[in-house]
């Protein structure tokens, strides 16, 4: 009897263990009030992010600019709607796959700096499936109204698991003196 | 049977050890917080921001526009070349915001979303909802998920699904970096 005793009272500290372990820890899997949705239509099977990575461009010039940045990703490639139903991805019909990398090229565009200006600076959020960032250039208007004025893009990519990791802030910061751009991460 | 019982015992313990080194940030820490959410945040929550996603679900390339009135005046962001590849981007933007569409704020029929289909036709895809409120469809910190889906019985094979996610359901206390909480800090730094 005293096996099953003890048997009894091992399985009860681990249900109770699970219990805290679930209500505690791993509670938000259970929340289903994560996503609401609006006009009817659910997004109930999207998954959580998996957190962020900002990319901030702040134009410390008084002239309007424009600045590239290619994000460079490794995904999931949602398959063909063979279903008709509205859904492609997700891993339900099997048809979805995996590339190496892909890559979004964005052009930034920023008015001159000026303390009630809104748009003097732009904010790009990633999910954290990103490999690379790399700044690619931009362009400056002129004061005298010529050619814009090119930014040198003569900079490395900024590699996600050396330089860069999910949580972190890249900062492009375009200054007058030279046309060079600060980047830094925080 | 005591064997039995012992055996069954330590394999009970090592899946109940497994599951909370999985949870605790042994394993990789993103797919961590995509589970129990605790180490990155994924919206703003206190920052004064408003945090705007868009996925692509479809087999199109699609440039959208996110348009926005700050108080002030309409704004417009676009997203142009979100292949399904990509998948999804988004940007963060200064509080207020007071409506929010993919579309012109007044007219959400006017097809401003374009999507390039894989045999190169173009269609034009409308937005179909009205404008959404701050106060009403969002509050600051929170994150709207514009979900762009593949849809043969949509007008132009695009539909477009909203989603939410309340700041106040985010929890508090990451234990990794806060970029909301970063960027803010940045921006108020240099004086923006």
């Amino acid at each position: 009897m005293i096996p099953h005793r003890r048997s009894a009272s091992s399985w009860g500290i681990l249900a109770v263990t699970l219990l805290a372990f679930i209500t505690q820890g791993c509670g938000q899997i259970l929340n289903d009030n994560l996503f609401s949705s609006f006009g009817g239509n659910a997004v109930a099977g999207l998954p959580r992010p998996n957190g962020a990575i900002i990319i901030l461009v702040m134009n410390q010039t008084s002239s309007a600019a424009v600045v590239r940045v290619q994000v460079n990703k490794t995904r999931y490639v949602p398959g063909d709607d063979t279903t008709g139903d509205g859904t492609t991805g997700g891993g339900t019909t099997g048809d979805d796959t995996t590339i190496p990398a892909t890559s979004l090229e964005l052009s930034i565009p920023l008015e001159p700096y000026g303390p009630a200006t809104e748009l003097d600076h732009a904010m790009i959020v990633q999910e954290c499936d990103v490999t690379s960032i790399q700044f690619l250039g931009g362009s400056i208007q002129s004061d005298t109204g010529g050619d814009p004025v090119e930014i040198p893009a003569d900079l490395p990519p900024i590699t996600y698991g050396s330089q860069l990791f999910c949580g972190d802030v890249v900062a492009i910061t375009i200054v007058g003196v030279g046309l060079q751009p600060v980047i830094s991460i925080y | 049977m005591k064997r039995l019982q012992t055996l069954r015992f330590a394999t009970l313990v090592a899946a109940t050890l497994a599951v909370l080194v999985s949870c605790t940030g042994c394993l990789n820490p993103e797919l961590v917080n995509r589970i129990n959410g605790r180490l990155y945040p994924i919206v703003p929550g206190n920052q004064p921001f408003l945090l705007v996603r868009v996925i692509n679900n479809t087999n199109a390339m699609l440039d959208v526009p996110i348009v926005y009135n700050d108080g002030t005046a309409d704004r417009e962001f676009v997203i142009t070349g979100l292949t399904p590849q990509v998948h999804e981007t988004g940007v963060v933007l200064d509080w207020p915001v007071m409506r929010l569409a993919l579309c012109d704020l007044d007219n959400p029929y006017n097809p401003n979303i374009i999507a390039t289909l894989p045999d190169g036709s173009i269609s034009a895809v409308p937005f179909g909802y009205n404008a959404l409120e701050a106060g009403v469809h969002y509050m600051s910190g929170d994150g709207i998920i514009f979900s762009l889906n593949g849809d043969v019985r949509a007008p132009a094979f695009v539909r477009v699904n909203i989603g939410r996610i309340d700041a106040q359901t985010q929890p508090g206390g990451f234990t990794r970096a806060d970029p909301f909480e970063a960027a803010n800090l940045i921006l108020l730094l240099g004086g923006f």
